[in-house]
């Protein structure tokens, strides 16, 4: 046995170190923050007014979306308590958003960083690291809600007319939301992770599905609202079914109230409401660094030490589906895709969010028919079937941006190895092409499909939808691995981190106005088209025109035409940049 | 405030850092089996073993960074992984972390306060190590434009700045160029002379021979054997190296025995 401890309590040598506090890692924060703003500053000058360009322009449009909107909204003289309605279903979409992201941060990094590692070696207690941890992830997560909150409550403060303390409440308001999603979301990952050590990504995936499942089924009981839409009855059936969004209990309602009442003038009810979040976000927060104190160390232990050891089952008929989808390809190439393909089917934080966002929108596409009454209509069912088509590739960018284009930069810490191996480097970038175009095409296109046979569209139209979404699925998939060879990021490890560098964020702008281009070109003839056969459709009579068919398969023709050039050059150009880049490459 | 300079100095030959029966299992596996180690003030103990013996895992143990599955450990009396613990550790990681967006000196202006070091106390301790590791030419740099070298010369500095009292380092001369590789051999030798506690894990077994006052050789999470040098050729009736006495206690191994490792090669070809 260990014998007793030493008796000098007075002389702990813990007693100099607990006279520090927290002082070293705000020492730590402030030096790390002003190195990277000035690194930045000094050699990511063109990066940082790119990025600060692209928040300006989200922050604008959402702006000026949501005062349209308000305005809009007006005009129906709406109650407050429609209002009190809209925004807690806001408040709640993002409490919840926020703090799974919060708690999904504070896992990975405060249980399996490197940086929580070593400090885990250093004297320093276990909530301060907590503490440290949990103020960079709320630090991001609060940059965000600021951008996103920021231009609707600008908005809604303008259109009510509200008095200068609405506008001055808006940035406490939002920072005080943020701390308590973020404090429930961490408590609650640091007890899956003392509880439920082994497979972690698994467990998260299962309660992403289950959260989305509830979702879904919130989303399907809303469009299965009784009585005919807009009527008096129709909105009392769905406020009823919101009326959960309004317990309360639930800190989304408490923003709400706070932001109505201040917005109409009720100064001391609004601010009672601020004062109940920030009280409430400060007691979750010491909760969680309570809890933190208790268990951080063992969940740490737990984590670092309970890892899963079963052995994989057999992947081989990863290798023979590739073989059997690429026979063009040399066999290392191919060798190459199943080797993505295994990590790719390994790691649950990758096809779990594929398949759950894929499978909301098969599973929307399949009863696509049950959500509308006007698809009679030729013009609401080819707006539809383009609004589907969008989503789809929409859906698609992101996945390209967030899964494909990191992928390069991971392979950059061993492309040594990649480097000595019988291949061309241009074979490498091909691989990755083949297996992002392919997975893309298989998932995009079945879509389509379900989507376009359920709106009982024309086999000409379904066929050049095919072939749109066809060449949006290589163009994409190009645009990701060609940027991701050129605007490589070999020093992170984390995929989420490069895809939300520098390099991720322009090739998401460069998916996007792909996607604009492309989708417009064939989009818009068949919209005036259509619009013109059915001139009785509300809201569609300024779009009125005659061509006859022949006149409107020209156009369609030369709008698709159009979208295949943009395509061939969306797969040309980034390729080319990233062979080259490659073949410069020094490792 | 007290700094830790300020504290007793331990006495040579105090037991600085006691392995208990400790055991460590992972699922159905166990990786440390029964462990009873101690390593006492101004001893150099090196830790040997195959990989995949139990050494990292031991070590991080020790660190705090994983818990037994049964015994206990300590740290100059204190539970392994407790503040006061901690406070008298080091330990230099085989793959060593460093800030990217810090200097070298902010770096270590980190470590001196998060160990509550007096300011004078902690500048001149940054100057004797930046001086001994040479690492002046690069120490207002970022980190992330260091060479590995360059980052294990560091992190040696701010391991030791903070006066320990227990050093724990794992291959400590991984991407150390020769010259730093004598620098750090000597520091070794002088911080055990100095009263600390140094705990070496090394695959180097010329490195453990010259250097250590005693040689512990864990296999399969067992220590199996355990003294100087001398103490263990004569336990073995053994008069060759090291590396054959390693050999022969691991003995059985292919991963460890390079001539049946051979044999099994030449008779059944590559696996």
């Amino acid at each position: 046995m260990i014998g007793k401890l030493p008796e000098d309590h007075a002389n702990s040598p813990a007693k100099a170190v607990a006279e520090t506090g927290s002082m070293p890692l705000k020492f730590l924060r402030r030096r790390l923050l002003r190195n990277t703003l000035g690194d930045l500053w000094k050699h990511g000058r063109l990066r940082l007014g790119v990025a600060a360009f692209c928040c300006f322009v989200f922050w604008a449009g959402m702006f000026v979306l949501f005062l349209g909107g308000f305005a809009f909204v007006e005009q129906f003289k709406l109650t407050a308590e429609i209002y009190e309605y809209l925004f807690s279903l806001f408040f709640l979409t993002l409490f919840v958003m926020l703090g799974v992201s919060t708690g999904i941060i504070i896992y990975a990094g405060l249980l399996h960083g490197r940086e929580s590692a070593w400090l885990m070696t250093q004297p320093v207690r276990e909530d301060m690291l907590f503490a440290h941890k949990f103020a960079e992830s709320i630090a991001f997560a609060g940059w965000g809600v600021l951008l996103l909150g920021s231009p609707v409550l600008l908005a809604y403060g303008l259109m009510a007319r509200a008095g200068a303390i609405y506008f001055l409440a808006i940035v406490p308001l939002l920072m005080a939301f943020v701390g308590l999603p973020g404090a429930i979301g961490s408590t609650v990952a640091l007890g899956i992770g003392y509880l439920m050590p082994r497979r972690p990504k698994t467990i998260l995936g299962v309660l992403a599905v289950v959260s989305l499942v509830v979702i879904g089924r919130f989303v399907w009981n809303l469009f299965r609202t009784p009585g005919t839409a807009l009527t008096p009855d129709w909105m009392d059936n769905l406020l009823g079914r919101l009326a959960f969004s309004r317990h309360p209990l639930l800190p989304s309602r408490w923003m709400a109230r706070a932001v109505i009442d201040l917005a109409q003038g009720s100064t001391k009810t609004g601010l009672a409401y601020l004062a109940t979040i920030g009280a409430n976000a400060a007691m979750a927060w010491l909760v969680a660094t309570f809890v933190a104190r208790r268990i951080l160390r063992p969940t740490f232990c737990r984590a670092q030490g309970e890892r899963s050891g079963r052995r994989r089952r057999s992947t081989a008929w990863i290798e023979r589906i590739a073989g059997f989808c690429f026979p063009f390809l040399d066999r290392p190439v191919r060798l190459l895709i199943a080797k993505d393909a295994r990590s790719f089917f390994r790691d649950p934080a990758q096809w779990s969010q594929f398949l759950i966002f894929f499978g909301l929108l098969a599973a929307y596409f399949a009863n696509i028919r049950r959500f509308s009454t006007n698809l009679e209509s030729p013009v609401w069912r080819n707006l539809v079937s383009f609004l589907n088509l969008s989503v789809t590739a929409l859906l698609l960018a992101t996945f390209t941006s967030r899964f494909i284009f990191p992928m390069m930069s991971l392979e950059g810490r061993n492309a040594w190895m990649l480097n000595l191996l019988p291949l061309k480097r241009s074979q490498i970038l091909w691989g990755k092409f083949a297996f992002a175009a392919a997975l893309a095409l298989f998932a995009s296109e079945s879509l389509l499909l379900i989507s376009d046979i359920q709106l009982g569209l024309d086999p000409g139209l379904i066929a050049v939808h095919a072939t749109l979404m066809a060449v949006l699925c290589f163009g994409l998939s190009a645009i990701s691995v060609g940027l991701g060879a050129r605007l490589p990021n070999y020093r992170e490890s984390d995929p989420s981190k490069i895809a939300a560098g520098f390099g991720g964020t322009l090739n998401l702008v460069v998916s996007l106005l792909f996607l604009l281009v492309a989708i417009g070109a064939v989009a818009l003839p068949c919209h005036i088209y259509f619009a013109g056969l059915d001139s009785r459709a509300e809201g569609f009579r300024r779009m009125t025109t005659s061509w006859t068919e022949d006149q409107f398969r020209t156009r369609l023709a030369i709008g698709l035409s159009l979208s295949i050039a943009v395509g061939v050059a969306a797969v040309v150009v980034p390729i080319r940049l990233g062979l080259k880049a490659l073949e410069e490459q020094e490792f | 405030m007290t700094s830790m300079g300020e504290m007793r100095q331990p006495r040579q030959g105090h037991e600085m850092i006691r392995f208990d029966a400790v055991t460590k299992r992972f699922g159905t596996k166990t990786a440390v089996d029964g462990l009873d180690l101690t390593v006492r003030a101004g001893e150099l103990f090196a830790f040997l073993g195959p990989n995949g013996a139990g050494k990292t895992t031991s070590i991080k143990m020790l660190c705090g960074l994983l818990k037994p599955t049964s015994g206990q450990i300590a740290i100059g009396g204190y539970p392994a992984g407790t503040a006061d613990a901690r406070a008298m550790i080091a330990y230099v990681p085989d793959q060593p972390f460093l800030y990217d967006k810090l200097t070298g000196r902010e770096f270590l202006s980190f470590v001196t306060r998060m160990y509550g070091m007096d300011p004078d106390r902690a500048a001149a301790r940054t100057e004797e190590f930046v001086r001994l590791f040479e690492i002046e030419g690069f120490l207002d740099e970022l980190c992330e434009g260091y060479s590995q070298g360059m980052k294990q010369r560091l992190v040696f500095a701010s391991a030791l700045v903070h006066e320990p009292k227990v050093l724990v380092v794992d291959e400590p001369f991984v991407g150390l160029d020769p010259r730093s590789a004598r620098i750090v051999k000597r520091m070794f030798v002088e911080q055990a002379r100095s009263g600390v506690a140094v705990l070496m894990s090394i695959h180097l077994l010329s490195i453990a021979e010259d250097l250590a006052d005693r040689i512990g050789i864990i296999h399969k999470g067992r220590l199996i054997a355990d003294g100087k040098l001398s103490e263990l050729r004569q336990t073995l009736s053994h008069s060759g190296s090291l590396e054959d006495l390693f050999l022969q206690l691991t003995d059985g191994d292919p991963a460890t025995d390079p001539e049946k490792a051979l044999e099994t090669f030449e008779e059944q070809g590559p696996p």
